[in-house]
């Protein structure tokens, strides 16, 4: 290398030199501008590199007339890497026309090395872009010695091939060193810069982000900070700490007595002994507590926080506080309001039982001298005692029926308790209707002698078996009875009947009077109340207990009651009750349970049998037993001599299990005691039904078992 | 009218106690009265009689428990008990034919149910009852 390009190489430092100045300012601008628009950072870019190359020129060293040498190259090159290929246009425009205005020989050349300089820094440019990582160093380095490239081609331009020979030997050694070096370092001002200003960006937003979601978090986030010392503070809190607190966030972390002094007294030593945990055991610190407020309300927190231990033995905790006083209000007013339910019902039950016990105990105190009394006129009238006359043993007949009367209406009123209550036990069975009319037979005739009223019984022959609790059924009869005695017989006389109904289906049971009869408003009256279900009470005042007693009476037995009069003729009550035809039966006792229901309801079935060596005493007996288990919503049928059919409206699959294995031990252990181990026992639940859904299916089943008994039978 | 039966009667109520005494040996039977469950339950255990007739509401120990503990001795257990109370409630049914009576009869009674009850439960004893009686 010559002097002179010794010269030039300086020369074109320096040049670089005020580049890099111009780099700095460009820097500058651009960080204080920001980030501009798209379309905008072309053009700035383009204006900025142009202004550099300009500057450039203005410090050029003229290696022959009119050629100039400089570093312009550089930012024109620079200018498509930063501001793609517009700014790369208009920087070398700018270039050119400044090139213009200096005129001489090298005018040519030096304009085709502006567009090949710009050309270049395009080609890298591109180049780069398909790089993964962007711009690097490397790209800068190529895009210098593209430029020496450029600028030789250039040359070639130049008229004369000895200036072209003199400039090429002069100026292409020092070009070949300072541009691929100016490049780089120019290069790398601008990319240093814009990495520092991605990554302040980056920053700032990651900052902004998380800002914005501590604020808007239904709850606040905080670290906390336990020095092995034992000293809390609070590093960080975001600003909904206010809200929940009362407290700012910059008090807060200031001085961490702030917050803990809002937290109420009696939760103050439970709080700060977990937190002493939490961090013995660097366990999650899950923590309810209410705080204070500064109005004196205290609201309910519930903090969540994991803890780390750091180098130094401090524990850090980051975490969140949710407000749950709304729902800690909730969960306290629902166990309140369930304490409240529960001693409630604890309170009725015992009154209930208290009531129970009070009617069993004076209906019992009742019962034990109305038995002395009818056991000493029975020995008198049986003569046990001495030979009675005509006319005294009458009178002791008087005094038993009127006991028998008195006793009636002691189970009545005990009845109408039990009924009201729901408890009243009903044993239905197959039965006819010498069954139920024996039972009452003598007591009716009894009281209608004391009474001076003829009393007559007409049964129809060949009546089919019934389905009822003759007992209850009977009680039904006497009230009846004892009805048309008082206000009908005085005439006439009063008459039991019974017979089939007009399908067949069911048998009508009556009690005629030829009395006074009863207007039409008031049967009216008394048929309505019939027909009500409840209102015990209000049917009790008007028309005696035991019209109401019959009507329930008649409903716990699938029964129907109905009253008929014509006023001067007589009076009729007549009770329907259904055949034994399990089937029939069935439809009535869904029908029943419906009217008493709005929805679906699951009734199951159950069933039952004995075996081994049963006579009809043993069986009987097992009968007995199962029917003093029946509720009254169940339904008991017997359909064979040792085999039974048990509905239940109980619809769990576990109560409907225990009720049948109850049922199986009580009867297991009822058999034993009376055949010793001779009957074995099966209870066997079968099926839910859904009802009313599925009644044809219900009712279809018990049609089935019914043919299959009647077969048995008459097998 | 049946065999003559010896019938231990556990009745508080005197009166009553009296007039079945009367009635029952009218009808041909042998019957005897206790008036507490302690004494009765002695009674019923010392002498093995065809036939007891036990009332509920007793003064010391109740018909319940008489019940039981009749089922608890090995030859007692299978004299049939008849229970006659004023107590008529479902409950005391329940638990007194789960307890093993034989049947339960209301007051006020009708006598010749009484005795047809007792004539019954003394023919349908338990098939293993006469062995156990007899066995020595």
């Amino acid at each position: 290398m010559d002097i002179f390009s010794r010269d030039i190489l300086v020369a074109l430092a320096a040049n670089l030199a005020l580049l890099a100045l111009a780099v700095i300012t460009y820097n500058q601008v651009a960080a204080f501008l920001g980030k501009l628009p798209r379309r905008f950072e072309g053009w700035f870019a383009g204006l900025a590199f142009g202004l550099a190359a300009i500057l450039a020129m203005t410090l050029p060293i003229a290696v022959a007339p009119g050629v100039l040498v400089d570093g312009r190259a550089v930012p024109i090159g620079l200018a498509a890497l930063f501001g793609g290929p517009l700014a790369a246009a208009t920087a070398a425009v700018l270039a050119a026309i400044y090139r213009l205005t200096l005129g001489g020989v090298g005018e040519i050349a030096g304009l085709i090395g502006i567009v090949l300089a710009a050309l270049s820094g395009i080609f890298v440019a591109k180049l780069s872009r398909r790089n993964a990582s962007g711009l690097a160093y490397v790209h800068l380095v190529l895009l210098g010695i593209l430029l020496v490239f450029s600028h030789l081609i250039a040359t070639l331009f130049l008229p004369g091939s000895e200036l072209a020979y003199t400039v090429i030997t002069a100026a292409t050694p020092p070009e070949a060193v300072a541009l691929p070096l100016g490049a780089l370092f120019l290069g790398t001002l601008v990319i240093q810069e814009r990495r520092r200003r991605d990554a302040e960006a980056a920053v700032t937003e990651s900052e902004r982000r998380f800002h914005t979601i501590t604020d808007n978090l239904p709850g606040v986030v905080y670290q906390r900070l336990l020095t092995a010392a034992g000293e809390i503070s609070y590093p960080f809190f975001s600003a909904r700490v206010l809200e929940l607190f009362g407290v700012t966030a910059e008090e807060a972390m200031a001085d961490a007595s702030k917050i803990l002094n809002t937290v109420h007294v009696d939760d103050f030593d439970r709080l700060t002994a977990s937190i002493k945990e939490s961090a013995q055991q660097l366990s999650v610190w899950d923590h309810e507590y209410r705080v204070v407020r500064k109005d004196g309300a205290f609201r309910w927190m519930h903090a969540k926080a994991v803890p780390h231990r750091r180098d130094n033995g401090d524990v850090l905790w980051d975490g969140i506080v949710s407000d749950e006083t709304e729902r800690k209000i909730a969960e306290m007013s629902l166990g309140v309001a369930n304490q409240l339910l529960t001693s409630t019902n604890q309170r009725l039950s015992t009154m209930y039982e208290t009531a129970h016990h009070f009617v069993d105990n004076v209906a019992h105190e009742f019962r034990t001298p109305l038995t002395v009394i009818k056991e000493f006129a029975s020995i008198m009238d049986e003569g046990l005692v001495g030979e009675m006359n005509a006319e005294q043993s009458d009178y002791l007949r008087v005094i038993c029926a009127r006991v028998d009367d008195l006793n009636g209406l002691v189970n009545d009123m005990l009845d109408l308790s039990r009924l009201e209550a729901g408890l009243i036990g009903v044993s239905r069975r197959e039965c006819v209707i010498p069954d139920i009319v024996g039972r009452v037979e003598t007591i009716l005739e009894r009281r209608a002698k004391a009474s001076g009223v003829d009393f007559a019984v007409e049964i129809e022959a060949g009546l089919p078996a019934l389905f009822c609790d003759p007992e209850k059924i009977g009680r039904v009869l006497i009230n009846l009875g004892i009805n048309a005695f008082k206000y009908g017989g005085e005439k006439g006389g009063v008459r039991l009947w019974a017979r089939r109904s007009a399908n067949s289906r069911e048998i009508v049971i009556g009690v005629s009077d030829r009395g006074p009869g009863i207007p039409a408003e008031k049967l009216e009256m008394i048929f309505e109340r019939f027909k009500q279900a409840g209102g015990l009470r209000d049917t009790a005042k008007g028309f005696g207990l035991g019209l109401s007693i019959v009507r329930e009476l008649a409903d716990l037995n699938l029964g129907e009651i109905a009253v008929e009069s014509a006023v001067g003729e007589g009076t009729t009550f007549s009770l329907t009750l259904p055949v034994f035809d399990p089937p029939a039966i069935v439809a009535r006792y869904i029908a029943k349970l419906a009217r008493e229901r709005t929805s679906s309801f699951y009734v199951s079935d159950i069933r039952i049998s004995v075996s081994g060596a049963v006579d009809a005493a043993a069986a009987d007996d097992c009968d007995a037993f199962l029917q003093q288990q029946v509720k009254r919503e169940d339904i008991l049928m017997r359909l064979g001599p040792d085999s039974w059919i048990l509905l239940t409206v109980d619809k769990r699959d576990a109560d409907l299990r225990s009720k049948a294995d109850r049922l199986r031990d009580g009867l297991a252990k009822h058999a034993a005691e009376i055949a010793d181990g001779a009957l074995a026992v099966e209870v066997q639940p079968v099926g839910v039904w859904r009802l009313p859904q599925q009644s044809e299916a219900l009712i279809a089943r018990f049609r089935a078992l019914r043919d299959l008994a009647l077969a048995r039978r008459s097998a | 009218m049946a065999r003559s039966l010896r019938i231990l009667l556990i009745e508080d109520d005197r009166e009553i106690a009296r007039a079945l005494l009367l009635r029952l040996k009218a009808v041909g039977h042998d019957p005897f009265a206790m008036h507490e469950g302690g004494s009765g339950l002695a009674a019923a255990i010392a002498t093995l009689p065809d036939v007891i007739i036990l009332d509920l509401r007793l003064p010391d120990m109740d018909g319940f428990a008489v019940l039981q503990q009749l089922q608890q001795h090995d030859i007692a257990r299978v004299i049939p008990v008849i229970i006659v109370s004023a107590n008529v409630a479902e409950r005391a049914k329940r638990e007194a034919m789960l307890l093993g009576a034989h049947c339960f009869i209301e007051k006020p009674y009708d006598f010749r149910k009484l005795v047809a009850a007792i004539d019954r439960a003394a023919s349908t004893q338990l098939p293993g009852a006469a062995n156990t009686v007899a066995a020595p």
